[in-house]
């Protein structure tokens, strides 16, 4: 008979087995809860995190909107950099072919 | 009833105003984005304007150095001044507003004097005081104006005022809108295809014609200062409004115009302003801040920078010879 045999027979017959297998089941309920609660809370909070890190940030208007006019809407969704505190287009402009119907020139 | 698509015309801010509209887009459309508009240059004019008297900038002069409550407008239409400031080092500077009045230009400029009328009055230079005095306080939306300084915001609450506008239009109409402020040309929304083709010149009142240099924009802002506008004379000395903060008196004419395409049309402006008070740096300070530029010296010869198209830039040396 093996070691490991006499000491699950002692066990037995003191009754310890099925406490040990209750407490073998009830750690294993327990991995599983903690594994749902990591699926359910905690991953998506680091995946979140781990996002956040690798988009650009928003850029937070330095001006506030007065209270009876409407907010000022992003004029592109393609962002504008900006180099020394002043934005350049996020598009340079190129030559127009086309009929201009706006001028720009000195006021 | 209005026309699909098209474009309206009115006079707000001392200036032309023009709003356009997808040339496709429904019915009724471009009155919605006029009267949009019309409320916005309406709203900074009795916020901001230098020349009238009710004008709640005006009402700033009696406060004596106090802090004084003013509208979430004025509020903001100072804080974009003083960011103008403070990102060109104090060469956009909004206190002004003496030194310009000491010059003669202390009315609407269809009013000011030119040669002959002002023949006798004497030119005077001061220094702008100095933008670093004008307190704001966010938290309780005060601004402290030291006694004596005049504040002019015509730097930038004209090309603020066209960001929101075309924002507001925009939002209004679910369209494409290009709002022109006096040249100060700002775009919101899906633009026409090939982009908004704007015609480039020394004045904004000028013609459109086939001939003259034009570029595509797709967003931002495009703006353009100059000397070769309002323009006056005292005592034979020739004037112009684009003033030097240090000194007081206008800019030397190193640039006759400059034209700056920006991520909004109130940066363009402080950059085009900039560019014509640094004179001969500004080519360099353009370029630092990766911003298109085309500026023009007084014989007409053109500088382009950074990625503004340098085919563009040759058919306006063409047309300008």
């Amino acid at each position: 008979m093996s070691q490991s045999t006499a000491r699950d027979r002692r066990l037995r017959d003191r009754g310890l087995d099925r406490v040990s297998s209750g407490t073998r089941w009830l750690a294993a309920a327990g991995v599983m809860a903690v594994g749902a609660f990591s699926a359910a809370f905690a991953l998506p909070q680091l995946l979140e995190k781990a996002q956040a890190k690798t988009d650009p940030p928003t850029s937070v208007p330095a001006t506030s909107a007065p209270d009876d006019f409407p907010a000022p809407v992003a004029a592109d969704p393609s962002p504008s950099t900006t180099v020394g505190g002043l934005s350049a287009p996020s598009q340079p402009p190129v030559t127009s072919r086309h009929r201009s119907r706006a001028v720009t020139g000195a006021s | 009833v209005t026309a699909p698509g098209g474009e309206a015309r009115f006079v707000a801010l001392g200036t032309n105003i023009v709003v356009i509209v997808a040339e496709d887009a429904p019915h009724g459309l471009l009155a919605v984005a006029r009267s949009t508009v019309e409320r916005e240059t309406a709203a900074f004019d009795a916020a901001c304007s230098r020349f009238r008297d009710d004008s709640e900038l005006m009402g700033l002069r009696h406060a004596a150095g106090r802090p004084t409550v003013v509208s979430d407008l004025l509020f903001e239409a100072l804080e974009v001044a003083l960011r103008a400031a403070a990102l060109t080092d104090g060469r956009v500077d909004p206190t002004i507003g003496g030194p310009l009045a000491a010059l003669g230009y202390d009315r609407d400029f269809t009013f000011v004097p030119t040669r002959e009328a002002g023949r006798s009055a004497p030119v005077t230079v001061t220094p702008a005081p100095g933008w670093e005095h004008v307190r704001l306080d966010a938290t309780d939306r005060t601004v402290t104006v030291p006694p004596g300084v005049q504040l002019d915001l015509g730097a930038t609450a004209k090309a603020r005022c066209a960001d929101r506008a075309a924002s507001a239009a925009h939002l209004a109409t679910d369209q494409g809108v290009l709002v022109n402020m006096g040249g100060d040309i700002a775009v919101c929304g899906p633009p026409p295809p090939g982009g908004w083709s704007v015609q480039l010149s020394d004045d904004h009142a000028a013609d459109v014609h086939g001939d003259a240099p034009s570029v595509a924009i797709r967003d931002g802002g495009l703006a353009t200062s100059g000397t070769s506008v309002r323009r006056w004379a005292r005592r034979d000395e020739p004037l112009h409004h684009l003033i030097d903060p240090t000194t007081g008196a206008p800019a030397a004419e190193v640039w006759r115009t400059a034209t700056v395409a920006a991520g909004s049309c109130v940066d363009a402006n402080i950059a085009s302003t900039a560019a014509i008070i640094l004179g001969a740096a500004a080519p360099g300070w353009l370029g630092d801040r990766d911003l298109p530029a085309r500026l023009v010296r007084p014989d007409g010869s053109i500088l382009t920078i950074g990625s503004w198209p340098e085919d563009a830039g040759l058919r306006a040396a063409g047309v300008e010879h």
